[in-house]
């Protein structure tokens, strides 16, 4: 065990030294995260159309002209439903508010009487809340200005379902957090794979009186340490600067989640790096291929309002329930779906070991 | 008596329909420097990848140091210093810590890794270069350090396979010296090479295979001697017809005829006259541009015995 453990341990190390000494690896490994955190920095200044529920309850000609500024005022993406079907789209996370018309709203509005407009709005990020809290009111404005009778005051009543808004640039630290991982744990194990056979060291490897298994620990070792070094970087950073920082023990299922991330990714890398057998092409398909798992998985927007093709993808696609269980641990302190994303995490983790190891395997058979 | 350090009895190493290694049969004796010869594709290689594990013979018996090699793979490998074609050392990492990673893959105690590494680095002669990236030595210096990386684990077994292949002349000597070196510590070394040179100044004995097949195997003196004490090197013109060829080859004292570049060689025993013989049936013939006397070397029992070059 011990002799076992040596090599082992020695793979691993010997692994992450030829890393350090390859800049260009690790540059290549992180452009496309810091490409999309820029994208998103810029992005973040823009303002967008967020698709909202109008409930209206009143059919008088008031209402309907409210709904009519509201659907034309450029602000929202507005979907007249029923209060049953509203809620049902606002749980679901098809729309991102639900905005009441209530009954009545003709003859407050005649008797110049105050008559809320609610709107209930899911707060999943500070941007787009932010975005519905200006709109409304400005909508409200344009029908006013369309009426030659006094004002009426209009009350807007938000209710919120999560405990803290998030912002734009910090909710989407997290797809950028998870495409680092995935992009570091493919290309890193996967060119340290690759770079045996290429180099034709792998006879070292092969000729030594060692345990296969113990080459293949080894391999996957190192691309899940060189992953977490990276992720490290972020997270404390992040947490030093105030933009991913979860409170008391949600510390440990995002920890946790970042772990899998790696390992998963290692495997995949594994599996590449051991089926391609050469660099470059293991550098090329590895950042398209995390590149299609990041936007497969929602990508910097949320997946739950991308179309419905999207989602449906976005459900087959392991990236998307790491995301989601960061996002729940780090910002909003909930375990909501924790099982489901760990299982998902945890099944791929083990099915792209499984497969890498047995890649490799077959290729120093070979 | 201590066992042989290679034994292979009657091994075959096949490749879907294509025999890579037929019915082969050979004894490799401890201490012993022993060659290992043939054109490209002549099996050497997957009869070098069966002895040290890397390949499973398809029959045949393969014991390497007593041991069974199919039953036994990681103690032979322990056993095993390998020196490979590429020397597939990981270039980003110094000739230190190339070494200690073989160390450590090895098993080498931790108490003496350190004291063995200075060693060899010594005995290579790359001491003051032993903290420098891999990539920035030449290619000598990297067979130097993959020959010290092999002596690591004081293996009782080396391989090296073309162990000067694209190295200048003062590294070729170096290398020689240090393989020569070996057999006065009891090493036993196992060595495929295409220099002919190289076989006849460094084996005890060579096999020469050909198409997976043992064609002779002796040492390089007996070798030469037993295919011809002489080679005579012609240049004719025009070149010689076949007609000729049959004739020189039923001349008393000729032992063969080939032609290679352009050349006739006919290779002779001892007798005196057999040379003014093989003069008058080609003048007969032809006109004799060049003629050449000298003893046969490897090249020529090579072409002699499997009728090409070594090179083809």
């Amino acid at each position: 065990m011990r002799t076992y453990l040596r090599a082992l341990i020695a793979i691993a190390w010997k692994d992450m030294g030829v890393w350090v000494r390859r800049p260009s690896t690790i540059v290549a490994t992180v452009l496309p995260a810091v490409g999309f955190m820029i994208i998103i920095l810029i992005s973040a200044q823009a303002v967008g159309r967020n698709p909202v529920a109008l409930v209206v309850l009143d059919r008088g000609p008031q209402a309907t002209r409210l709904a009519h500024s509201l659907e034309t005022s450029n602000a929202f993406r507005v979907r007249t439903e029923t209060p049953e079907r509203a809620r049902q789209l606002l749980h679901d996370l098809d729309v991102a508010a639900v905005i009441t018309i209530p009954a009545g709203f003709d003859e407050t509005y005649s008797a110049h009487r105050s008559d809320p407009v609610t709107i209930e709005i899911n707060n999943l990020n500070l941007d787009f809340t932010n975005d519905l809290r200006r709109s409304l009111p400005a909508a409200i404005t344009d029908f006013y200005a369309g009426q030659n009778d006094s004002p009426v005051l209009v009350q807007v009543q938000e209710h919120d379902l999560r405990s803290q808004d998030v912002s734009l640039v910090q909710f989407d630290l997290i797809p950028n957090l998870a495409l680092l991982l995935t992009v570091a744990g493919v290309v890193n194990c996967g060119l340290a794979t690759a770079r045996e056979f290429e180099d034709l060291t792998i006879k070292e490897l092969t000729l030594a009186p060692i345990a296969r298994s113990a080459l293949v620990g080894g391999k996957l070792l190192a691309g899940w340490t060189t992953t977490m070094s990276l992720a490290a970087i972020v997270l404390v950073g992040g947490a030093a600067a105030g933009l991913l920082r979860p409170a008391g023990w949600y510390w440990l299922p995002a920890l946790v989640v970042v772990a899998l991330f790696g390992l998963a990714a290692a495997g995949l890398g594994a599996l590449l790096g051991a089926s391609i057998r050469r660099f470059q092409p293991v550098i090329a398909i590895g950042i398209n291929l995390s590149l299609y798992l990041f936007f497969l998985s929602g990508g910097i927007s949320v997946a739950a309002f991308l179309p419905d093709w999207v989602q449906t993808v976005a459900r087959f696609t392991p990236t998307y329930y790491g995301v989601h269980a960061l996002q729940q641990a780090i910002f909003y302190q909930s375990t909501d779906l924790l099982g489901q994303d760990l299982l998902v995490l945890g099944g791929t983790a083990a099915l792209t070991v499984a497969a890498g190891a047995l890649a490799l395997r077959r290729s120093i058979a070979a | 008596m201590s066992e042989p350090a290679i034994e292979l009895v009657e091994m075959t190493k096949r490749f879907r329909n294509f025999t890579a290694v037929d019915r082969l049969s050979l004894t490799v004796q401890r201490g012993e420097i022993f060659g290992l010869l043939g054109p490209n594709g002549s099996g050497k290689t997957t009869t070098v990848n069966v002895i040290s594990g890397l390949s499973r013979p398809t029959s045949g018996t393969v014991r390497v140091l007593g041991r069974d090699m199919l039953t036994e793979p990681r103690s032979v490998r322990r056993l095993l210093g390998t020196i490979p074609q590429e020397t597939a050392l990981y270039e980003e990492l110094s000739a230190e810590a190339n070494l200690r990673f073989h160390g450590d893959l090895f098993d080498v105690p931790r108490s003496r890794l350190p004291s063995r590494i200075d060693e060899l680095l010594r005995l290579v002669q790359l001491e003051d270069r032993r903290r420098d990236r891999v990539s920035t030595y030449s290619g000598g210096m990297k067979r130097r350090l993959a020959l010290a990386r092999a002596l690591l684990h004081d293996p009782e077994l080396l391989y090296l396979d073309e162990p000067t292949l694209g190295v200048d002349v003062q590294s070729r000597r170096a290398i020689w010296d240090h393989v020569l070196d070996l057999r006065t510590r009891g090493k036993t070394v196992l060595i495929t090479t295409n220099y002919l040179e190289e076989a006849s100044a460094l084996g005890d004995r060579l096999a020469i295979i050909d198409r997976g097949r043992l064609v002779a195997l002796d040492s390089p003196q007996q070798l030469k001697s037993k295919y011809g004490d002489t080679v005579l090197d012609l240049v004719l013109e025009p070149a010689p017809s076949p007609a000729l060829l049959v004739r020189l080859r039923s001349i008393d004292g000729v032992t063969a005829v080939n032609t290679a570049d352009g050349t006739l060689k006919v290779n002779l025993t001892g007798d005196p006259e057999a040379t003014g013989r093989v003069v008058t049936a080609v003048t007969g013939e032809a006109k004799l541009l060049r003629i050449n006397q000298h003893e046969p070397d490897l090249d020529e029992v090579f072409l002699q015995l499997t009728g090409r070059e070594l090179r083809d």
